[in-house]
């Protein structure tokens, strides 16, 4: 009897769906996202090259400055043509110093980041918490991944809505692809070569095709990411650029 | 058994635990992590040396074809019709720590003009013998060359020569008094600042900046030998009744603008206010204060609107008595009778004039940008002023013709009158530019369109300036080929928007448009500029 009542026990638990093999929620998926792709301070410095269609290259190399997730602070070092011009986002603000003007202009988030298939705000904000409701949904083709749906919830927002996938073993962001509202897809974003940085597990590049024009994409390589560092507010004012 | 159910119960109350182990803390990874790529350790960044040094720059070399008209108001004489321009661009920056900065940005300017054009009394075109034009002088240019020091994280002093711009303006800055004036059709062609030293107190929603600046009265090389007085004054010079210095162009009073500056950011908006005080700074005004205001806020993520103002008590423009100027005999007749033919006569009005710019940026989602903004010249001439100032310009030979033979006969006309005809400005007017907006009328707009990237490694813009009291201005295309990273071509235009000529100023038969004045029909060049 005590055998019989055992084995209904385990096999009630075993079939019942339970919290202790449940999927991570959608909001959960969505911190790790930006604890790994955004930690809350760091210095960087990044390597963006444009894939054009003519087969040609571009490449950027830039520093990139976080504290907090309303502060970041970008500055070119390569090409010789765009050092010393600097992009600043304060919360919803955002701003760029041109060097060649000596002075710094406002911007909106959705303009194409240096002419590449990245926006400014794939760069300068990473704040997907922030901007984006999300749902968890079924990808039947993808068993090692979370499919998340995101949907903009502010009017800063890069994408009207994104789809994220987060690979099982590690929570790792490993897909993304970026809609319009009408559901065009823009951009396709692969995350590859993952690694340590200050202890921190991160993919190491980033590809983005431009879907629009698909002989295009660019790619983002990290160099280096201190995530140790803890930058003064005052790199992050407007009258700071160009200094 | 009941090891069985003990287990069972373990393993149920442990499953939210173990939902949130499903999300791996995002530091806790390790390269031993068990992710399936994972690569090394990624390199820390190198420890930061003491000093960075950071140097750039550029050499650039631009030859420009024109056309000027010897049948407009001001003479063509001086345009030179084919002209070479080489700059050599040098910007060292040293940081120490994050504490102290550095910056110089110097240029090196050799030019090489020809091919010059006059009247020749009959209203024919003559070619002149190339002769020595001070515009075309090689020259140095230091546009900025400062200091600054972060005496904590609220608060820096910069001392030198810096370019600082406060208001959203594109084209132009109606609140900037501080800094040699800039291209409208090209505004990345002047960077020099002025010199000055700065008291800054940035927090993260609002910055508080005081400027105190003064004007090069002399300078060698770009580098100034007179600052703020004029280093050779005459011992006792003699002012009009306007407070206008006499004719020698000297004085013995100081030559400052004083800033202070309230900005914050509020409500994703940028807002300024300024106060100025100046004294024969960048223009005719003496000890005068003025406020000014402006804010930009970014619409629909895509429309940048900004409003940009300054007002004050007076007029820095000349005014003339039409009594006076319908030729150079009347003027002088009338300054001998002690009757002032023109002058600095509104300089203390207590009339409030403003100068604003009020536009909008819209972005387009394919690296484009529109731009419009409209201006409104608070101090500019209307219709019978721009006249009478059309009318003196007319008689400018004559009328240096005869200040020459007055100051002979050591002979002065009241109002400084003649001493417009060659206003004292700074000795440091920055780099040379393309063209110089010098707005005497009210009412102007500006439209800009640039597209970046318009296919790969080509950029386009346009610049429209107009007058829109008679609808004359300039028009500027431009076309840039990003060769290599480190190489740009360009080809750009200037082009004289004639405008409305029964809208003009009337002068004997004929009639003139504010733009169109001026000699210049059309311009031509080509750049070609590598980057280090």
């Amino acid at each position: 009897m005590l055998f019989r009542t055992t084995l209904l026990a385990l096999t009630t638990v075993l079939l019942l769906p339970s919290p202790a093999f449940a999927d991570p929620t959608a909001d959960e998926l969505l911190k790790k996202y930006d604890a790994v792709m955004g930690p809350e301070n760091f210095l960087a410095t990044i390597q963006m090259t444009a894939h054009r269609d003519d087969g040609t290259t571009r490449t950027y190399k830039m520093t990139v400055l976080k504290k907090g997730s309303e502060k970041f602070r970008l500055g070119f070092a390569e090409p010789a043509a765009v050092r010393g011009q600097e992009m600043l986002r304060q919360g919803d603000n955002l701003w760029v110093y041109m060097p060649n003007l000596k002075r710094a202009v406002r911007l909106a988030n959705r303009d194409s980041f240096q002419g590449g298939d990245f926006n400014n705000a794939d760069v300068l904000r990473v704040n997907y918490q922030a901007d984006y409701t999300a749902k968890v949904v079924v990808d039947p083709t993808r068993a090692d991944a979370w499919q998340l749906e995101l949907h903009a919830k502010t009017k800063d927002a890069a994408y009207d809505m994104i789809k994220l996938w987060m690979r099982k073993s590690d929570s790792q962001p490993v897909k993304g692809e970026y809609y319009t509202a009408s559901g065009k897809m823009l951009r396709m974003a692969e995350f590859t070569e993952f690694k340590v940085y200050s202890g921190l597990m991160r993919p190491g590049k980033i590809s983005m095709k431009n879907m629009l024009a698909t002989q295009r994409y660019s790619t983002m390589s990290w160099d280096s990411m201190d995530t140790h560092v803890d930058p003064p507010s005052g790199k992050f004012v407007l009258d700071d650029l160009g200094k | 058994m009941r090891f069985f159910a003990l287990t069972l119960a373990c393993l149920s109350l442990a499953a939210p635990a173990l939902a949130q182990e499903a999300v791996a803390p995002a530091d806790s990874a390790t390269p031993d992590s068990a992710a399936p790529d994972v690569a090394a350790p990624a390199e820390e960044a190198p420890p930061e040396p003491l000093v960075k040094v950071h140097v750039t720059g550029f050499l650039d070399s631009r030859v420009t074809g024109a056309y000027a008209s010897v049948a407009h108001l001001l003479p063509s004489d001086d345009v030179a019709h084919l002209a070479n321009l080489t700059e050599g661009n040098v910007q060292l920056k040293l940081d120490w720590g994050t504490r102290a900065t550095a910056l110089a940005d110097a240029s090196f300017i050799y030019q090489k003009a020809g091919l010059y054009f006059g009247n020749d009394g009959t209203g024919q075109r003559l070619q002149l013998a190339d002769h020595d034009v001070v515009a075309y002088r090689p020259s140095a240019v230091l546009s900025e060359f400062y200091g600054t020091y972060n005496f904590a994280d609220h608060f820096n002093v910069t001392l030198g020569k810096k370019r600082i711009v406060w208001g959203p303006g594109l084209a132009i800055n109606p609140t900037d008094l501080l800094n040699p004036p800039k291209d409208p059709t090209d505004p990345t062609m002047q960077r020099a600042g002025s010199w000055m030293a700065r008291l800054e107190a940035p927090f993260d929603l609002f910055t508080l900046s005081f400027v105190a600046a003064g004007k090069v009265t002399r300078q060698f090389g770009g580098v100034p030998s007179g600052l703020v007085y004029y280093p050779d004054a005459h011992p006792a010079p003699t002012y009009d009744q306007y407070g206008n210095v006499q004719p020698d162009g000297y004085d013995n009073r100081p030559h400052y603008a004083l800033a202070a500056r309230a900005y914050a950011l509020w409500q994703e908006t940028d807002l300024d206010l300024y106060w100025f005080q100046t004294q024969q700074y960048n223009d005719a005004f003496n000890y005068k204060n003025r406020l000014g205001f402006s804010a930009s806020h970014v619409f629909f993520n895509a429309l940048e609107l900004h409003l940009e103002a300054i007002g004050f008590q007076g007029s820095s423009k000349a005014y003339f008595d039409p009594a006076c100027i319908g030729s150079a005999s009347a003027f002088q007749t009338c300054g001998m009778a002690g009757k002032t033919p023109g002058g600095y006569t509104q300089i203390d009005d207590p009339g409030v004039r403003v100068k604003a710019l009020a536009g909008g940026r819209w972005q387009f989602g394919d690296n484009a940008s529109f731009t419009f903004e409209y201006f409104y010249n608070g101090e500019g001439y209307n219709s019978t002023e721009f006249n009478n100032f059309a009318q003196v310009m007319s008689l400018r030979p004559q009328l240096l013709s005869l200040m020459d033979t007055l100051a002979s006969a050591h002979v002065s006309l009241p109002g400084n009158a003649l001493s417009l005809l060659s206003p004292t400005t700074s000795a440091d007017t920055g780099s040379p530019q393309k063209y110089t907006f010098e707005p005497l009328r009210r009412h102007y707009a500006f439209f800009t369109y640039l597209h970046t990237m318009i296919a790969d490694d080509w950029n386009i813009n346009a610049v429209v300036l107009l007058g829109l009291e008679d609808l004359s201005g300039q028009i500027a295309p431009q076309l840039t080929w990003l060769t290599r990273e480190w190489l740009n071509l360009t080809l750009g235009g200037l082009y004289t928007i004639p405008g409305v000529k029964s809208l003009g100023a009337q002068v004997a038969d004929a009639r003139y448009t504010e733009n169109a004045m001026q000699p210049t029909v059309w311009r031509v060049f080509l750049s070609a500029r590598v980057f280090y």
